[in-house]
């Protein structure tokens, strides 16, 4: 059977996510927060024998190419042709989101409006008249809550209806937006020489391509000139005519003329009864109410930082329990295998790369989902928005775009994000400037995956301010990233700021299946990666680890004095218990050393001393390149294997406080250096995909891996010379 | 003389349509009492949009988020006086120092 493509197109905030949602039951991230869904999102949606597929557009304000989201959306609609578009509009704001739909309707798709929000709009004392506003336009007006999943099913109806193409295209005389007697004219003579040349016939209307071209868009310009030079001249040097005209007599711009006729269509539209206020219009809303304390001047701050404080207290003291229980199933199931299996390769391979790489990993599960639960309580309830408007004067300061900060929070700017979405969320910045110095210090910050990492590190050694540290180590990424940004600004990516502008969504209350689906999917992503590519690296780290083995001589060596060690000791006497321990604790150690991982390890030593860390640390810092999160579980492999205590179910943690080679001042140095250091390759290669080059990408490991060493080396220096 | 140092740059305005007069506060070079640029707008009041320099994309961006010359809106107060939060038809639109000061604006 044949899938239809059905395309979701509207305003940030209209409700495009939740439809999505509702339609696909897709496991996706919704967000309240303008600009969240940058990637093209798809779903399947089954009805009786209604096949489509659902394309979740990134929210738009136009279809004019001033941002990505805008490229994206347009170019969408331009070459993939969807069968029909359904055009999310919230009720409660209809005059803005229309504006989007008069685009929509110039670009001739086949289009059917969904009224999202209708219980907002009745809240607000707001009637709405949907078939005189569906008679207007032209195209089927549906009214949904798509929240509770209102409305879907006529909705659907209404798009089967228009996938079928039972439905006449609206009537061009009525729904053709005058721009005025000049522009209009200009516009007619355009119009003319595209039909007649075929200038991207099939891709966009005539008359479409006519008024962006006078409303300036760079984009379908250069899209013109590239298909007809000559006639791109042509139209060029009309639109110039008319914009020389504008400016002489009424001293202005085309899009402006454009951008006021539309709203006059839309009024126009709206004031012939379709919209009846029961309520003042312009009284304040409890959303409006709430604004004022907290993005008070004085309170707003205060209660910013509250909030993020608490989420840190929260999440790491109702994990605490769930974090022991998955700690002892993994321990459990490695003394099973040890019990079970013989001695050989592949008992070596489970315990040490499989089950300590990934149970390392899962352990972290709990404490995980406790933080992505929080985030999307901020982010759907739309406080993340505030948290992006209050930053926006900080972020100024050191060159940056207030919408920066949600590349920043997503990151890891409340600790327990990922660099890899956060690089994407740069993407709403459209400044190159800014937005570069946002994708080369995002990786600064505290994520996901070094929060295990940290709360290893922190426990074994400063436990008892557990949750002061993990807070300190996310402001301190704060300012690492903010001043790193300022110094890129100034020096590698000078530039003078953008305006910040953003829509600050109305405050909801969060519906308990979106924080379900926003939680469990951020997880999930977390969960595969460990199943994934963690537990290949696990194992690929286990044969660096392994192989080549000791020569036969050093084994035999080995062998002879453990034999040696028997022959003098009673059996199951303590002593002679002890010295064999002793011994093979040894042959671990020089196994590893004599290793490939071993051999780079030791081979850095001879810089990494600086800093403290001696070459099983190295080994795991490498490995974290791959991906944060191995530095713990190359850890767990690298101690099991070179120290064969039988207190198995003893902690890495409490090994790692227990050796030698480490102290509080090394683990401080480790974390500073494991902070900042290389982003690791998921990132780095979302960076020179989203710069474009692979430049900015080797740029990014150098700068940062530089900077850590001499932070961590630093600290580590200035503290052995104070005594520590 | 608030229109002409503002007025700097290049920029567009809305043009009466039928039957209206134009506003005379909203013409480039007079100067009217009152018309100033949002970052120096009283808080809680209701304003009308006169003009917006900057450039053709900021005044088409603008227009997209429904700040455009003739639209009414409200100045909500903000945090300090350089970052605005301005309301308008029920959304809340939040404007950096850089964007703000390119928005003129008279009483409604």
């Amino acid at each position: 059977m044949l899938k239809i493509i059905l395309a979701l197109a509207g305003n940030p905030n209209a409700g495009k996510t939740t439809l999505f949602n509702a339609l696909t039951g897709a496991r996706q991230h919704v967000g309240n927060y303008p600009g969240v869904t940058v990637e093209r999102k798809e779903g399947d949606y089954h009805k009786d024998d209604f096949n489509a597929v659902v394309v979740d557009l990134p929210g738009t304000y136009s279809l004019t190419a001033y941002s990505e989201e805008e490229v994206v959306a347009r170019d969408f609609l331009a070459n993939e042709k969807p069968a029909v578009v359904i055009n999310i509009l919230d009720a409660a704001n209809l005059e803005r989101n229309l504006y989007l739909t008069c685009q929509l309707l110039e670009l001739k798709v086949p289009l059917v409006v969904a009224l999202n929000m209708m219980d907002v709009a009745k809240d607000r004392g707001m009637e709405i008249d949907i078939d005189k506003l569906s008679a207007f336009l032209g195209v089927p007006v549906l009214p949904i809550v798509a929240r509770s999943s209102r409305g879907l099913d006529d909705l659907m109806a209404a798009v089967k209806a228009q996938a079928a193409g039972r439905l006449a295209p609206p009537d061009p005389a009525k729904v053709r937006i005058s721009y005025g007697d000049d522009i209009d004219q200009t516009l007619l003579t355009m119009t003319g020489l595209i039909r007649d040349s075929g200038l991207l016939k099939g891709k966009y209307p005539a008359r479409w391509i006519a008024v962006k071209i006078v409303e300036n868009d760079e984009m379908l310009i250069n899209e013109v000139k590239a298909a007809d030079p000559e006639l791109g001249a042509r139209l060029l040097h009309e639109a110039e005519l008319v914009a020389e005209h504008l400016m002489q007599t009424f001293d202005t711009y085309p899009e402006a003329v454009i951008a006021d006729h539309r709203y006059g269509f839309i009024k126009g539209i709206l004031k012939r009864g379709i919209i009846t206020h029961r309520y003042d219009e312009n009284r304040l809303y409890t959303s409006d109410r709430i604004d004022k304390v907290l993005t008070n001047r004085f309170a707003g701050p205060l209660l910013m930082l509250a909030v993020l404080f608490s989420i840190y207290q929260i999440t790491f003291s109702l994990s605490a329990l769930p974090v022991s229980w998955v700690a002892a199933v993994f321990g459990w199931l490695g003394g099973v295998l040890d019990a079970g299996l013989t001695d050989g390769p592949l008992k070596s391979m489970l315990i040490s790369g499989v089950i300590d790489g990934v149970g390392g990993v899962l352990g972290f599960v709990p404490l995980i989902m406790l933080m992505f639960l929080c985030i999307a309580i901020l982010e759907d309830s739309g406080y993340l928005a505030r948290v992006a408007f209050m930053m926006d004067r900080i972020f100024r300061i050191f060159g940056l775009h207030g919408s920066s900060v949600m590349a920043f929070i997503v990151s890891g700017g409340i600790a327990g994000g990922c660099a890899v979405p956060g690089v994407m969320a740069a993407r709403t910045l459209r400044s190159p400037k800014e937005r570069m110095a946002t994708l080369l210090t995002v990786p600064f910050m505290n994520c996901g995956a070094k929060l295990p990492i940290m709360a290893l590190l922190i426990g074994a050694f400063f436990a008892e301010h557990q949750a002061m540290y993990m807070f300190g180590f996310t402001l301190f990424s704060w300012v690492v990233a903010l001043v790193a940004a300022k110094i890129l600004r100034l020096t590698v990516l000078r530039g003078a700021p953008t305006p910040f502008v953003m829509e600050l969504p109305p405050y909801r209350f969060p519906t308990f299946k979106g924080l379900l689906i926003h939680t469990w999917e951020r997880t999930w992503q977390y969960i595969k990666k460990a199943g994934t590519v963690i537990l290949a690296i696990s194992i690929l780290l286990w044969a660096m680890m392994t192989y080549p083995g000791l020569s036969p001589e050093k084994k035999a060596a080995f062998v002879q004095e453990k034999e040696q060690i028997s022959a003098r000791y009673k059996t199951g006497s303590e002593e002679r218990e002890r010295l064999l321990k002793e011994v093979e604790g040894r042959r671990g150690a020089a196994a590893l050393q004599h290793s490939i991982a071993g051999r780079i390890g030791v081979a850095l030593e001879k810089v990494t001393w600086l800093s403290g860390f001696d070459w099983r640390t190295n080994i795991a810092l490498l490995g974290g390149f791959a991906a944060k999160e191995v530095v713990v579980s190359t850890l767990g492999t690298a101690y099991s294997m070179g120290d064969v205590d039988p207190e198995a179910a003893a902690s890495l943690g409490q090994r790692l406080a227990r050796d030698a080679a480490w102290s509080p001042l090394v683990a401080l140095s480790a974390l500073l250096f494991m902070a900042f250091y290389a982003p690791c390759f998921v990132t780095v290669v979302c960076i020179a995909r989203e710069a474009g080059s692979w430049k900015w990408a080797f740029f990014s490991i150098g700068y940062s891996t530089t900077f850590a060493f001499i932070l961590s080396t630093g600290v580590y220096q200035v503290g052995r010379f104070l005594g520590f | 003389m608030a229109g002409e140092e503002y007025g700097r740059n290049r920029h567009c305005r809305r043009i009466a349509g039928e039957g209206e007069t134009q506003r005379p506060g909203c013409r480039r070079g007079l100067t009217f009492d009152g018309e100033r640029p949002l970052t120096l707008a009283g808080c809680g009041r209701r304003l009308r949009v006169c003009r917006i320099d900057g450039g053709r994309g900021v005044c088409a961006r603008m227009a997209a988020l429904g700040i455009f010359p003739g639209q009414e809106v409200e100045l909500v107060c903000a945090a300090d006086r350089s970052r605005c939060l301005v309301r308008l038809n029920g959304s809340t639109v939040s404007l950096g120092d850089g964007a703000a000061e390119n928005i003129l604006v008279s009483a409604a």
